[in-house]
Formats: C-alpha cells, structure tokens, sequence
C-alpha cells in the first residue's frame, strides 16, 4: 500500500485503539479523525493537513502531513504554521475542548529524513518530525508543543503486519494488483444483486471511500486502473465469466449467479476464487519481484 | 419477500408450492409439497426484521424447507446464537439439557488428521459433540469448560429448558431446545409461554444485532470540508494462538457454508492475512485482516451486522470455542464474551 494511504490507515486505527497497535494515541482521548480537511488559518490561507485528530481529554488537536517524498513545501509548512487556536474552533469545527494546544506533525520515510530536515530547516520549521522505521513510528527532529505527546514517538513501536489496511482500500495510487484485490470481489458484490454489465468509472466509485472527495484527475487515475483491471482479466483466466469491451469499457458477466444450480454455482465461485488468486498475484509480482506469481495455496481447502 | 424465496425456484421439484396471506396483515401461510414430504409453515411477520417461522410439521422437511428458503434470497438469513447468548437464553427458565457441537476438521481437511497427529497428546481436539439431558447436564458442562479440559472445544450449540409464563408453580408451561442457528422445537401445555420465550430471545439478539451495527461498520462522511472516517472494525479475539492462521484465512474465505465469505487470502506478514471478499449470503464486500492471536472484519456502513453475527457463532463451532468479540477500548463486552466463568446451573 502506498506511503499515504497506508499512514491514514494506521492513524485512524492507532486513535480508534485497534487491537494489534499501539494504544498510547487512543488512551490519550485522540478521536477517529478527519481526512484531508480543508479549512483557513488566520491569513485565510488554505490549510489541508492529510489527517486531523483531537483529544478532549489533553485539549489538543494534531494535523499530520504525510511525505511521499524528499521535500515538504515552503508554502504548505507557513501556512501551516500560521494556524491559530481560533481558526481550529471557527474554520475548522474542531471541539473548543481540544484546541488549546496544537501541532502540526510531518510524517515521512526514514530514507528521506534528511532531505525533509533540510526542507523543514530552510522554512523555519518547528514541526516535529517524524520517520517511518522497521521498528514503527520515530520522532526524529523538533519536539511537541503538547508535552503529553513527547515520548509517544520515540519510538512507537508498530508491528507493520497488523496495518489495518481496509479503513480504506484503494485510491487512484495504488497498485493494479491492490485494485484487481478489490475489483473482483467488488464485481461478485453486484453480480449478487442481479447486474451484469459494469463500467469502470462506476466501479471506482465503489471501490473507494475518498471517492467523492478526489479531485478530477484522482477519479481519472482510478478509473484507468480499474478499466486496466477489467481488460487484464481476460488474459488471467476470467474469460470464461466475463467478457470485457473495449470499446464501449464495460465488462460484461456471462453468466447469472442466481440462474445456476446451487452445485454449478459453488463450483464457479471455486474456480474464480483461483483464478483471482492467480490474477492477484501475477499483477503484484510484477511490482514485487520476490513475490510468487503463484499465489498462496488454496488447495488446503477441502 | 416471501413469495420470492419460497417459490417453486427454491423447490424445483416440489408437486406445489403456495404463499397465502390470511386476514390478519402480520400472518402468512405457506405450503410445500416435496418429495412426499408437505410442510405446512406460517409466517409471523409482525416484526419486520425478524420474522418467525411456525410448522408441525416433520423436522426434516421443515428444516430442508428453511435452507431452500433462506438460500433463495440474499435478503433473509437466520439468527445466530452465540454461545454466552445461548447460556443467557438458559436461565430464562428451568434448564433441562444441552448439546455441544464443535468441529474444526472441515478447517483443517481430512489430511491434517494423520496418525501421527491424533496419537499426539499436543494435539487439541478435533471434533466434540455431544447431547445432555438431564439435572446433571450443567455439571459435565462445567467439567468439560474446566481449564484442563476442553474449554477451547466445548462451544454450546442447543439448550433445552422448561419456560412458563406465570411462574414456575403454574401448569402452563412449554419445554423448548433452542438451537445456535434460531430453531427453536417445543413441547408443553402452552403456546403461549414458548411464545414469550421466542420473543424474549428475538429482543435480546435484537438489540445486540443493533449494537453490532452501530458499533461496527466502517465508512465514510463526506462534507464540503473533507472526509470523516467512522465507525471501527468488528475484532474477534481467540483464547489461544491460531497454530496455523493461513489455513484458517483459507478456510474460512471459500464462500461456503458455514462461514460464506468469498475471497482470497493476501499475505501481509508473517501469520498475518488480509481477504478482500464478498459475504456470499448476503451479497455486499467484507475485509477481513486474520492473525495468529485475532482477526478484524469490516463491515461497510450498508452492510448486515448479521455477518458479524454469523461469523462469530461459527468460529465458536469452528474454530475456537473461547473466541469473544471485542466491544471497544480493549474490553470483552458480556453479551459477546465466551461464558465459561459460570456455569448453566439452575436447579430444575
């Protein structure tokens, strides 16, 4: 899963107190949180921290910004900074129990964290920062203003396995065999209430949760990866249930789940289980060449 | 809904197939006749929700009939009674006996089970089953939950107590066994009384089916300003380390019965799985993130909590006897918790 999904995926679960994860955020009273949450700092500059998330119980609010890469912008890093405690309450809504104290925290891959320091050095930057390690989350530079928060991150030790990765899914991002993963059970969902035909664009819109907030050139994104998705099949062995057209980009089923036998109908859902076995992992071993294009074994079943 | 489901598509060979409504808007009788086997059922749809199926006639046909039914439609499921529901359920009258039902072979196939592994004493048991009737049923109930016994393969699946309406001194009384997929058969001198006891249950997994579905599916807001996550996973949490959680994730992701979820097991690390699948019952996606110690189901917000449901009454059968549902900020809520700490043990 890419970089910032996967961090907002961690950080609602590290606030929801998922099991498997640090509970240190979620005992300090830090809520689920708020994704991409626009709102204006005192200057009436545009501020969009990637996650938000307050705490009643310290009153504190958090703004993370994920970083994908080497640098963090000049400009997002100063408008950022000029968040006040009274543009938290108006502009952004949070609750004026958990606005006496903020910070703003950078969230970034430990073999960037040089090159985010030197960003952060040339804005002036006071915000922590933190790195993604193997053992978990570390704060590398800068401290918090909320001193509750100082020794959480250093480190947070997260086991990565236990990433809850279905807060949400996908996005115009990830990888065709992420999508493939829940492209196709997607298909199966409404394949159960009775449709027969699907279209890309409709099935991105299923697909993902941040849909309605993704910008035109997100949902493009998307979209041509699920329509990459549907043509791909045909040459990983669905072809026998589906045929897609490329003309029209709709994928059409050949047979309806509701029409077969209960017997003809456990062993198609038994042969497309492998087969989107197979098509799964083929996809990923293209991106992750140490991966079996085989699949896991599912003759274990009985 | 009904006419849907018990239609002649779900009795392909029946001789005839009926659905009639009566004068009262909450009664419907339906009739089958299969295999020189005729049931005779009437539907109390009073409670749109959960609707009661009534029949006199022979168990097996009756109980072939509710299957076509139910599998017809992604829209009807049955209740699912766990097992500390089912231990709830028990001292709502005068227990009488109980049956036991845990079979994890079906998870593990049959090549798992050599010789070597069943002469192991490691091994933990494979299959339990068992029927106890009698005042001395609540004892070999707690001897087989006792700590080195079977507690992890003892998962209660039928209760059987004697119910009255008015008081244990009244003559109007019913005897019922309950069974952990909602079948209640009954006996007595009142209607009446069983009446009450299916209500009462019907409430309490009511309004548990509520929690579960305010407390667990996942989605998301979205408002001019951005987005707002809510709602959190169901986690299920097994007493004991799964020995081999991608069996488990294999097993229970075929799309049959008893766990109908549909998918494939991604791996995410070591003993760690992630299935991206479909409930095949009730038709809409489930993900599921499977580990050696617990496993998280996300349910969507238009999603039935049914699933969440079903999936842990048959991980108690399948699985894991012991395994809870874990309510939120780390704690077993009681309603979901394995009862084993107390004992079916009211005097008959």
């Amino acid at each position: 899963m890419h970089f910032s999904l996967l961090m907002t995926n961690l950080w609602i679960g590290l606030c929801n107190g998922d099991r498997g994860l640090p509970t240190d955020l979620h005992k300090l009273g830090y809520s689920t949180g708020l994704i991409e949450w626009q709102f204006v700092n005192q200057d009436r500059d545009l501020v969009e921290p990637d996650f938000m998330t307050w705490s009643e119980q310290i009153n504190h609010t958090l703004m993370c910004e994920w970083k994908n890469g080497a640098n963090a912008s000049r400009d997002q890093l100063d408008r950022s900074a000029r968040v006040a405690t009274g543009d938290l309450r108006s502009h952004a809504v949070i609750s004026s129990n958990a606005v006496a104290n903020h910070d703003v925290v950078i969230v970034g891959l430990d073999e960037n964290q040089l090159r985010l320091q030197i960003s952060l050095d040339a804005a002036n930057s006071k915000f922590p920062l933190i790195v993604t390690t193997e053992q978990g989350l570390e704060r590398v530079s800068q401290s918090f203003n909320e001193p509750k928060l100082e020794s959480v991150f250093d480190p947070l030790v997260i086991d990565w396995s236990r990433v809850p990765t279905s807060y949400i899914s996908c996005d115009g991002e990830s990888e065709l065999w992420e999508i493939a993963e829940v492209v196709v059970p997607e298909i199966l969902s409404e394949m159960q209430a009775g449709v027969m035909i699907f279209v890309g664009r409709d099935l991105a819109q299923s697909i993902s949760s941040l849909w309605t907030h993704m910008g035109p050139q997100a949902k493009s994104a998307l979209e041509s990866k699920v329509n990459s998705t549907l043509s791909a099949m045909q040459q990983h062995g669905f072809s026998q249930y589906f045929k897609w057209d490329g003309r029209q980009r709709k994928l059409m089923a050949s047979t309806n789940l509701h029409s077969v036998t209960p017997t003809e109908r456990s062993r198609m859902l038994q042969r497309l289980r492998s087969t989107q076995n197979k098509f799964v992992s083929t996809l990923r071993a293209q991106v992750e060449p140490g991966h079996p294009e085989s699949g896991i074994q599912l003759s274990l079943d009985v | 809904m009904i006419e849907q489901a018990w239609s002649s598509d779900a009795f392909p060979t029946a001789k005839s197939v009926k659905v009639q409504e009566t004068g009262d808007s909450d009664l419907i009788t339906a009739t089958v006749d299969d295999t020189n086997k005729p049931v005779s059922a009437y539907f109390d749809v009073s409670n749109p929700r959960f609707w009661i199926m009534h029949t006199v006639s022979q168990s097996p046909a009756a109980d072939r009939a509710v299957d076509r039914t139910v599998d017809r439609t992604h829209r009807l499921d049955r209740i699912w009674l766990w097992t500390n529901l089912l231990n709830e359920v028990a001292k709502l009258g005068s227990f009488r006996g109980l049956g036991l039902d845990f079979d994890r072979r079906g998870l593990y196939g049959d090549s798992y089970y050599d010789d070597q592994r069943l002469d192991s004493p490691e091994e933990p048991l494979a299959f339990l089953k068992m029927q106890l009737w009698g005042n001395q049923a609540s004892e070999v109930l707690r001897v087989l939950r006792g700590s080195g016994a079977f507690p992890n393969e003892t998962s209660l699946a039928k209760v059987k107590i004697k119910h009255w309406l008015d008081g244990d001194a009244s003559d109007s009384f019913s005897v019922d066994d309950l069974k952990f997929n909602g079948k209640f058969t009954t006996r007595g001198t009142s209607f009446q009384s069983h009446i009450s006891l299916v209500t009462e249950v019907i409430g309490r997994y009511s309004s548990a089916l509520e929690f579960v579905e305010s407390t667990f599916r996942v989605g998301m807001s979205t408002v001019s300003e951005g987005l707002i996550p809510r709602g959190r996973p169901a986690t299920f949490v097994f007493s004991n380390q799964l020995p081999d959680v991608e069996r488990v994730a294999v097993s229970i992701s075929r799309g049959a019965p008893p766990f109908r979820v549909w998918g494939v097991p991604t791996p995410l690390g070591k003993n760690a799985f992630r299935i991206r699948g479909v409930d095949m019952h009730v038709g809409h996606r489930v993900d599921i993130e499977i580990y050696s110690d617990a496993m998280r189901v996300f349910v969507p917000e238009n999603g039935c909590g049914n699933t969440i449901l079903r999936l842990l009454t048959n991980l108690q059968h399948h699985v894991d006897a012991m395994v809870s549902l874990e309510t939120g900020e780390g704690a077993i809520g009681s309603a979901f918790q394995p009862a084993h700490d107390e004992s079916v043990d009211r005097p008959l």
